[in-house]
């Protein structure tokens, strides 16, 4: 007892129950849940044999996002014209944008 | 069962559970009475469902996430409510209390009112405790002391074989050694003083009904919440989290963070699922059970040698069944909606916590103070210096929105 099956197929049926479980949610910082959702699909794509994985990438995922290091790469809000938010916001994202 | 003689009045009863013997529907039922108690003259102490702080601290323990002194604060508070109060009956339950050492217990006895107190103990054969148990452990994992991550039938071998080892929970025979535990408390109260109800699953009700008769209240009155919430995990599910409980140690995570943000958050959001039908439980061994059968059977004869009141049959200590017996597969299949739901479950807590500090009386873990520091960060930067892709959608659609209004109102100046 206690090893996981290992031949199940980690691909997208996964990330699909992954992405459900996530829209179900409800909580005021859709952001940090959405960020974090993106690490777990992360997982789920390149560690599908081991499933723990994909729940240990949250936690790993929320320590990178709260260390203090500076987001990715990329211009803030009041950088960017009115054309470039709206093209921002329509810019289909690695989540369901459910929260959005 | 037969029928139990309500306690006199002015007793104080404390019951000390231990864990896994139907503590927990016990709580809920009085907690959910607790406005119609006071017409039948009976106090729920502690002011919550369950006053476990207060009881750790009783028993020298205290939750992970405890500020040093906190708990200790919750058990002055919850002895000083319990020895002033004018109830005809006032009760104080929790499991906890179990764990408390022999120096501590006439300690206990005597901050709730030595004169007054009564002791009830539940118990449950160890063969219906085993599984649950060592599920519950799992719950817990990385602040119990688990030397080697054995699985259950390994964890099976450690306890029932080796019963004096201590690299692996030692506390379950601290709990679970029925017989010693009401020896020691008998000794600290007198034999009777001290009230054992034995709980039979096949009755889920009579524990209910005991409490009732001992405190007095009308039969029927507490009522037993629906069980699903409370309910152990599943194989799949237990497979699964000693996976992750071996990854958060290997990273030498903080316990402080386990026990906020997986013991009492991804666990709890987990539990929240409904099992498939036919998704395997946790199976107890034949060889296993007829051990702790054997070990029951000491149990029972020693407990009616101290002449405690019994309410219950004892000899079911020593002839129960689990509800699951055999072997486990050697490989499980873990579905997809248990990880799934664990980790949504972890970002759930993970973002709502609150943008502020800690309250002083917890103890916070390097995650969950991070978390709060970026969260107050957040907080104080304006929408305009935060990056487009820290950003919802939402936002950036009502910034664009706010960006075109703006030079619409310029235009119409000029």
């Amino acid at each position: 007892m206690g090893t996981i099956d290992s031949e199940l197929d980690g691909g997208r049926d996964l990330r699909e129950v992954i992405r459900a479980e996530f829209a179900r949610l409800d909580t005021a910082d859709a952001e940090l849940v959405d960020r974090l959702e993106a690490q777990a699909l992360v997982a789920a794509d390149t560690e599908p044999e081991t499933r723990a994985r994909i729940a240990l990438a949250v936690v790993e995922g929320a320590h990178q996002i709260v260390a203090g290091t500076p987001p990715a790469t990329g211009p803030t809000v009041g950088q960017l014209s009115a054309r470039q938010l709206l093209a921002a916001a329509l810019r289909p994202r690695r989540t369901t944008g459910s929260r959005s | 069962m037969s029928e139990l003689e309500a306690l006199p009045d002015g007793t104080r009863l404390l019951h000390i559970g231990p864990h896994k013997t139907g503590t927990t529907s016990v709580q809920q039922a009085f907690w959910d009475t607790r406005e119609l108690l006071a017409e039948h003259g009976v106090l729920w102490a502690g002011g919550l469902a369950h006053p476990m702080s207060a009881a750790m601290a009783a028993a020298g323990n205290q939750l992970a996430t405890g500020q040093q002194g906190a708990g200790d604060e919750r058990w002055a508070e919850l002895a000083a409510e319990v020895r002033e109060s004018t109830a005809r009956m006032t009760v104080v339950s929790s499991e906890f209390f179990s764990d408390a050492p022999q120096s501590r217990v006439a300690g206990i006895v005597q901050a709730l009112g030595s004169e007054e107190t009564r002791v009830v103990i539940t118990l449950r054969p160890v063969t219906r405790i085993l599984a649950s148990q060592w599920q519950q452990y799992m719950q817990n994992q990385p602040l119990v002391k688990y030397v080697g991550n054995p699985d259950y039938e390994g964890w099976l071998d450690l306890v029932l074989n080796h019963p004096d080892q201590h690299d692996v929970s030692p506390s379950f025979w601290r709990r679970h050694r029925h017989d010693r535990l009401v020896e020691k408390w008998a000794e600290a109260i007198g034999p009777e003083r001290l009230v054992v109800v034995v709980v039979d699953d096949a009755r889920p009700r009579d524990i209910l009904t005991s409490f009732e008769q001992l405190t007095g209240l009308p039969v029927g009155l507490l009522q037993p919440r629906e069980a699903s919430a409370n309910r152990s995990l599943t194989l799949p599910e237990v497979t699964m989290l000693r996976a992750f409980n071996a990854g958060w140690t290997d990273r030498g995570w903080s316990t402080a963070d386990y026990t906020r943000y997986v013991r009492f958050g991804a666990v709890r959001h987990l539990m929240t699922r409904t099992p498939a039908p036919g998704e395997p439980p946790i199976r107890t061994p034949a060889w296993a059970v007829q051990r702790a059968n054997e070990i029951g059977a000491e149990m029972a004869a020693n407990i009616a040698r101290t002449g405690v009141r019994v309410n219950g049959d004892l000899t079911l200590l020593a002839s129960a069944e689990p509800r699951s017996v055999g072997d486990n597969p050697a490989v499980v299949e873990v579905p997809d909606d248990v990880v799934a739901r664990f980790a949504a479950g972890l970002a759930k807590v993970i973002a709502e916590t609150p943008a502020r500090e800690a309250p002083a009386n917890r103890r916070a873990g390097p995650l969950e103070t991070a978390v709060r520091a970026h969260k107050i960060r957040r907080t104080r930067v304006g929408p305009d210096a935060r990056p487009v892709s820290e950003t919802s959608r939402w936002a950036l659609l009502r910034a664009a929105a706010g960006r075109v209004r703006r030079r619409v109102r310029s235009q119409r100046r000029v």
